[in-house]
């Protein structure tokens, strides 16, 4: 168990190096001088050539790639090209709000998606069923931006129950909560949609087997078969599908922080790639990358967790 | 329960069952009478597809949610099972009548320790986690499971077959019930593993006081183990009696085809089986006379128009075959 989790953090590490890789590449392969763009067209050559030094343009591809990893492990990203404030603290100031709103979508979820979906396995066909069925294929089928400006025409504008713009008043946790509220549900909603079907097709996959047939032999409450014997079995696509999920929040995450004008690392990496300011955008694309290798290397350990037979094979 | 003791456990009369289906009902069980005594040990044999999975499942109410009981009734000592309420069925599963499943590999949950899906049965009990527990090892340890105090922990891959099958059985055993239904309980296992469930199987049959209904489409593990056969072609009972009357004097053609088709009783060595020529017939549409008419090599004029009724050969023995008209 223990090799296995190292061995997990170990090809975690290399998702995460691997995505610095390209990105690196892509941004060098984007036509245009960074110093160009970066410092306007009114800048001297030798200013450009002062500004690729500092940033270490200069230097060949590779041992850019390799001083970046090595100062990555160091905690140092660099510095900000405009206010020379370290990066690494500028993306510290903003992964809490990224990481509740994506935290906050997934809650949605799981919370609502995952009963949704056992309680339409119970009666198949039946009108809870299709009513539920019904609303997961809208929930899928919808765009998340849709959801973001119609939930903020609807719940802000014309019912003013919730707040419409920012992270809400920094000392207090319930303002802060209102203000999540909409954001998460723009990006969680699709995800309920998707974990209401994908449980209930596993769970009457699951119901569907010896095994659940003994339980009932046995005179089992419907309840503990359901939530117990069921379930822990069923919940398992759900929880390998999250884990690449979450890389999907993420990226909703980015626009709903541009929608809310939300503080946040997307808001940050998108303002930081209109103004070519690359020590941002790598910093910021490697937390989110490290975000969603985590997220994988979580729901590998619980689906070993939950399962003795991929326990037994690691 | 002793009051109850020259009622049988199970008393089925009259059952019927259809599935439907795209193509139509299928109907898999017409008129079947069963009866289980107190203490005996009741085997029903037939070709596969026959209906003795949709017999017992019937018996817990357990049948798929495409079948319905067309008729008859299913009477577990005084009550009819078939109409039971929920919570009386509930009460009747696992405690009263238990059951061994057909296949030992998915009959348990593969999330869930062994121990744990033992000690879950006895949910309906006040004892303590650890009395329940050193229940579950007994009953382990007296199915042959070694190091049954260790292995509770462990999860049903863990298992060889045998194991696995031997498991449900001490499942099956937690309640004391008053029927124990085994549905082919060993043919998923191989010869020498099929001997030991059946070894096992006949230790708690006089251990324990409780009636059995062993399934199997292996005539000689129901000659060794039962007291009374049930022979079922094509969702019908054709013969039923004790055990030796049957075996050695078979009255309907289809169970002298069987016995002839046992390996085991083939004193010849020949490279050949004799096998019944034919098929079983589609369920969903029947011909109009005896069902077995069609493959019967000693038919003759009534066979193909009119159903046989129960011909009585001794008290015990009956079959419905028009051969037998004239006792
Ligand atoms: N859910 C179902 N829907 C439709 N037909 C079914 C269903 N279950 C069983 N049948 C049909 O009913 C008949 C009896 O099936 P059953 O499973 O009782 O046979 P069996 O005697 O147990 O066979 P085996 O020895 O292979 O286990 C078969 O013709 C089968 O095709
Ligand atoms: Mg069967």
């Amino acid at each position: 168990m223990l090799i296995y989790i190292i061995k997990r953090i170990f090809l975690a590490v290399l998702i995460v190096c691997v995505a610095m890789l390209l990105l690196l590449s892509a941004i060098h392969l984007v036509p245009g001088d960074p110093a160009g763009v970066a410092l306007g067209p009114r800048a001297t050559p030798e200013m450009r050539e002062a500004f690729r030094v500092r940033m270490g343009l200069d230097q060949p591809f590779i041992i850019q790639y390799v001083k970046f990893l090595a100062n990555v492990v160091t905690g140092d990203l660099g510095v900000d090209v405009w206010s020379n404030k370290p990066v690494s603290s500028i993306i510290g100031a903003q992964v809490p709000h990224t990481l509740r709103l994506t935290l906050l979508g997934l809650g949605w979820a799981v919370i609502v998606g995952i009963p949704l979906g056992c309680w339409s396995s119970i009666r198949p066909n039946s009108w809870i069923d299709r009513i539920v069925g019904l609303i997961s294929v809208s929930a899928i089928a919808v765009p998340s931006f849709i959801i973001a400006v119609y939930s903020l025409l609807l719940f802000t504008v014309t019912l003013r129950w919730f707040p419409a713009i920012g992270a809400g008043d920094k000392g207090d946790p319930w303002d802060q909560f209102m203000h999540l509220v909409l954001p998460s549900f723009a990006i969680g909603l699709g995800w309920v949609g998707y974990l209401a079907r994908l449980v209930r097709a596993s769970m009457l996959e699951t119901m569907g087997e010896n095994h659940i047939r003994m339980a009932r032999a046995y005179g089992l409450p419907t309840a503990k078969i359901t939530y117990v014997y069921a379930l822990k079995l069923a919940i398992l696509p759900t929880v390998a599908l999250l884990g690449v999920g979450v890389g999907g929040l993420l990226s909703g995450a980015v626009f709903a922080e541009i929608v809310f004008a939300r503080p946040g690392i997307g808001k940050l990496v998108y303002d930081a790639v209109m103004t070519r300011n690359y020590p941002i955008v790598m910093g910021g694309v490697l937390v989110t990358t490290i975000l969603y290798a985590a997220s994988t290397l979580i729901s590998d350990l619980i689906t070993a967790a939950l399962d003795p037979r991929v326990r037994e094979n690691l | 329960m002793s009051n109850f003791n020259n009622v049988p456990v199970i008393d089925i009369s009259n059952l019927s069952v259809d599935f439907q289906t795209q193509r139509g009902d299928v109907r898999a069980l017409r008129n079947v009478d069963l009866t289980i005594p107190h203490n005996k040990t009741v085997g029903v044999v037939g070709e596969s597809g026959c209906g003795k999975s949709t017999l017992i499942n019937s018996i817990l109410r357990l049948l798929a949610s495409n079948a319905s009981i067309t008729s008859g009734s299913i009477r577990f000592l005084d009550t009819n099972i078939l109409e039971m309420t929920d919570p009386e069925l509930n009460d009747l599963r696992g405690q009263k009548i238990s059951m061994v499943f057909q296949d030992p590999m998915t009959a348990l949950n593969p999330v869930i320790t062994v121990g744990k899906q033992m000690t879950d049965i006895l949910f309906r009990d006040s004892h303590s986690r650890n009395a329940k527990r050193e229940k579950a090892r007994d009953m382990l340890q007296m199915v042959g499971i070694p190091d049954a105090e260790d292995r509770m922990n462990d999860y049903p891959h863990q298992f060889s077959g045998g194991m696995r099958q031997r498991i449900c059985i001490a499942m099956a055993l937690m309640m004391n019930p008053a029927l124990l239904i085994a549905d082919e309980p060993t043919t998923a296992l191989d010869v020498t593993l099929e001997a030991q469930v059946i070894h096992l199987l006949q230790e708690l049959k006089n251990s324990f006081q409780c009636s059995i209904l062993f399934v199997s489409h292996n005539l000689g593990l129901i000659a060794e183990l039962c007291d009374e056969v049930v022979v079922m072609y094509a969702g019908e009972v054709v013969e039923q009696g004790g055990v030796f009357d049957l075996f050695h004097s078979p009255a309907h053609p289809y169970t002298q085809r069987l016995l002839e088709c046992d390996p085991a009783r083939i004193e010849k060595s020949t490279d050949e089986l004799p096998t019944i020529s034919g098929r079983v017939p589609d369920l969903i549409e029947l011909p109009p006379g005896c069902i077995f008419s069609p493959r019967c090599v000693s038919k003759f004029e009534p066979c193909s128009t009119q159903p046989p009724p129960e011909f009585v050969v001794n008290e015990h023995h009956k079959v419905r075959c028009f051969l037998s008209q004239n006792g």
